[in-house]
């Protein structure tokens, strides 16, 4: 019987066995049939790849939770708005008419003290009669009631109703188009997921497009969703509280195409802001805490040129107006007079007049624009990709 | 980490290059070309004047310390990091054109560092996004192929759970899946063994052998050299972004074969070198002063001799040193180490002056064979690998011997020792 004999460290290693089989034992049959295929192969050309760049900005938009929660809260937001407008309107047409006035007027004449000239003529109140108070009744109940239809006709029934909507998204939408936009350029440097389309062949630019086409996209859809969300609204609300509604006018129809295009770029601005200074900066933090604070910067600006303007101008200072004209070159208040223009006429989308030509209004936005993504995409193409 | 007994690399379809096959790889088809690769991040030089060669059908193992280039050369390889001079070609393509950058990107996966995805998509959807910058087309074929990927690296039943809720195997796995889901031509993987496992390393091993045996390039970078060493063919070692070496990995280790010989008194040493040079063998070819390998024996005087001999020969060197009264405490054969190799290579004292790399010898720190004890011109000053810090000391019809080492303890720092003087010829 030979003893086994124990294995030395030096002693030579029985051949490695292969790490893994050359083929898989088990895999679906139709998987087999794809890795038995030919692979897919990469189609398209630089436009269709760009393409793809913006449907995967809009897909991570969609996928992430805070597009979910900003989405949710833009539109439920909006119908506590029309709640409390829908509140306003019932306040104003169920207000109690009181009695009326307790005193009709009644001139009296009384006679003259000497002879050719005319008597001093007095008002006196009397004490209306009951007919004279129940036609007061009616008459401020009219009065009550056009008050409260025009309010409900304003912005409650369709078309007026749109201006609500698009006021609305003009404010809390831009806030939260700047929120998004900032996370979702930022990210991609917080995840370090920039590589990932960059080392597999997509170009710079082709990234940097798809990301401002896809915030291009979204505001086009930001604001036609909210835009139909009014013009429901207003078709349903509105006649509920016995509006009549009107069938829209072709001219109707361009204006408020025109308005959602101002709209639209309302938010692409602000997201465009958003996204410039995350590249810049490469933070999500970034991108959202200044485009939020340039609104808030410019609100305030604006109250205080406008402000020190007017005085100026008044204690026949001549620069005033020209400090009174200097909020026209921000970009809020361009965008605003471009929606004042674009909802003008005949539906009356946009508050108030414009403060400047219509030249100035789309000029001034899109120079931004063209400053801010220009200026990220300049920086963009030439940075490195670290961690 | 435990891949299922599936091979991730044979079920994918073959490459689309019908060279880039085992039985066709044309092996001296340069893929990847670094020219002069300089990059500068402020006044930090990260790469200097770096210049690669991967072949088609290489592992090729991209080594280095923390800090020294490595990932950044990765990085401008990808198109990542912009290279502040030099260029690098990949596929013909110089891929400082953007266009034709994105079209040799096409044709190579990636992993670099720990993966990175985005954290609330599903594993799925990450791999779908990667077929999208890789320009698949959305349709069935692609989303088979996503699936096909999800399940050769064991990821199929946790294919929709969030990325974020993965452990770092499993996102090391979806790295892989990732890069191979376009059937490249060209691999490159920072650190892919890094989070996982022994088992799991093994598991990368194997896939690394077998991706290389369908013809498809490797170029890695990887700390765990002893992996490195048992799939690279090529490998290059760089320090502070200067290459110090490159070549083929048998032809760099096999300059460390040889037969080291310790005594117990370090006054032999010379005696034995002369003894040595007086049988006038033809195999034996030169011998060098050596330090012992980190822990291994120290002899008395901290010199050993590395004689450069086949390995077979031991017991006859044996003999001639018995015979001239040399007997010695230890003879043994020394084994190649790609960690020995390394180590030897960065630890050397390079005076790095200015951005100008110094000349080194592209294949090996020690004198080829049959040159031992005639110093290279190509040598620059200073340089002393370590642990096998040699000297050249003696070659056969050399006319002056050395002079005997000084004594030096094992433990010394390689930087603080000063050399023995060096010998010969005149």
């Amino acid at each position: 019987m030979t003893q086994p004999v124990p294995p030395t460290p030096s002693a030579p290693q029985a051949p490695q066995q292969p790490l893994a089989p050359t083929l898989p034992p088990v895999l679906p049959p139709t998987l087999l049939a794809v890795a038995q295929g030919p692979a897919p192969k990469p189609t398209g050309d630089w436009l269709a790849q760009t393409g793809r760049m913006t449907r995967w900005t809009l897909f991570l938009a969609w996928r992430r939770v805070m597009g979910k929660v900003l989405t949710s809260l833009l539109i439920g937001l909006f119908f506590v708005v029309v709640a409390v407008i829908a509140l306003i309107y019932f306040s104003i047409a169920n207000i109690q008419v009181n009695g009326g006035s307790t005193c009709v007027p009644v001139q009296t004449t009384a006679p003259a003290a000497t002879p050719g000239q005319g008597g001093a003529t007095s008002v006196t109140c009397q004490a209306p009669t009951p007919a004279q108070q129940q036609q007061q009744q009616q008459q401020q109940q009219q009065a009550q009631q056009q008050a409260a239809d025009s309010f409900r006709d304003s912005v409650l029934l369709f078309p007026g109703s749109l201006m609500v909507a698009g006021t609305y998204t003009s404010y809390l939408g831009v806030l939260f188009i700047c929120i998004l936009a900032g996370a979702l350029v930022g990210s991609e440097y917080g995840y370090t997921v920039l590589r990932l389309s960059i080392s597999r062949g997509v170009t710079r630019a082709q990234h940097f497009i798809g990301q401002a086409t896809g915030l291009a996209v979204i505001a086009l859809i930001a604001s036609a969703g909210m835009l139909v969300l009014g013009a429901l609204l207003g078709v349903t609300l509105g006649p509920l509280l016995g509006g009549s509604l009107l069938a829209p006018s072709p001219r109707g129809i361009v204006e408020i195409l025109g308005y959602w295009l101002a709209l639209s770029l309302n938010l692409f601005a602000y997201a465009a802001l958003a996204m410039c200074f995350a590249t810049l900066a490469k933070s999500t933090a970034a991108g959202i805490g200044v485009s939020l604070a340039y609104v808030l910067v410019e609100l305030v600006a604006t109250t205080t040129l406008l402000g020190i303007g007017t005085a100026m101008t008044l204690t026949g200072n001549t620069a005033g107006p020209f400090v009174q004209h200097i909020p026209d070159w921000f970009m809020g208040n361009a965008l605003g007079s471009l929606r004042q223009y674009a909802g003008a006429y005949p539906y009356s989308l946009a508050i108030g007049s414009p403060s400047m030509s219509l030249t100035q209004a789309l000029l001034v936005p899109v120079a931004y624009c063209v400053i801010l993504l220009g200026g990220a995409y300049l920086i963009f193409r030439r940075r490195d990709i670290t961690e | 980490m435990s891949i299922p007994d599936t091979s991730p690399v044979a079920p994918m379809a073959p490459p689309a290059n019908p060279a880039n096959t085992v039985n066709t790889v044309n092996t001296e088809e340069v893929i990847l070309r670094a020219r002069k690769l300089t990059k500068q991040f402020g006044s930090r030089t990260a790469v200097r004047a770096l210049d690669l060669e991967v072949r088609r059908g290489d592992v090729f193992a991209l080594l280095g310390p923390n800090g020294s280039g490595k990932t950044t050369t990765l990085r401008m390889a990808l198109g990542l990091i912009l290279p502040t001079d030099g260029a690098i070609d990949l596929f013909d393509s110089d891929i400082s054109n953007p266009d034709l950058r994105a079209q040799a990107l096409r044709r190579v996966g990636a992993v670099i560092e720990q993966p990175a995805f985005y954290p609330f998509l599903s594993g799925r959807e990450n791999l779908h996004g990667i077929a999208t910058f890789s320009g698949l087309p959305a349709g069935k074929a692609t989303n088979a192929r996503v699936e096909l990927a999800l399940a050769q690296v064991g990821l199929a039943s946790r294919a929709g759970d969030a990325y974020r809720k993965y452990s770092l195997g499993m996102k090391q796995r979806l790295g892989i899946a990732a890069a191979l889901l376009t059937n490249p031509e060209l691999m490159i993987l920072d650190e892919p063994t890094n989070g996982l496992d022994p088992s799991g390393m093994a598991e990368v091993r194997g896939l690394i052998m077998q991706l290389s045996q369908r013809g498809i390039t490797i170029l890695l970078s990887s700390h765990l050299l002893y992996e490195v060493q048992q799939v690279c063919t090529r490998a290059a070692i760089i320090r502070e972004g200067i290459l110090l070496a490159q070549g083929n990995v048998k032809e760099l280790l096999g300059a460390q074969n040889g037969i080291i010989v310790g005594f117990d008194k370090p006054e032999m040493l010379f005696p034995a070198v002369q003894a040595l040079q007086a049988a006038n063998q033809p195999w034996l070819r030169g011998a060098v002063y050596a330090r012992p390998e980190l822990g291994a024996w120290a002899p008395p005087g901290g010199w050993l001799l590395q004689v450069d001999a086949p390995a077979e020969r031991a017991s006859e060197i044996n003999a001639i040193l018995n015979a001239a009264n040399l007997p010695p405490a230890e003879v043994r054969r020394r084994e190649p180490s790609l960690e020995t190799y390394f180590l030897s290579v960065v630890n050397a004292a390079l005076p790095l002056v200015g951005s100008v790399a110094p000349v080194i010898p592209n294949t090996i720190p020690f004198a080829p064979p049959g040159s031992l004890g005639a110093p290279t011109g190509a040598t620059p000053a200073g340089y002393a690998p370590y642990p096998y810090t040699s000297y050249p000391l003696y070659a056969p019809g050399a006319p002056q011997l050395a002079s005997p080492p000084p004594a030096i303890g094992p433990q010394t720092s390689p930087t603080s020792t000063t050399p023995p003087t060096q010998g010969g010829p005149a």
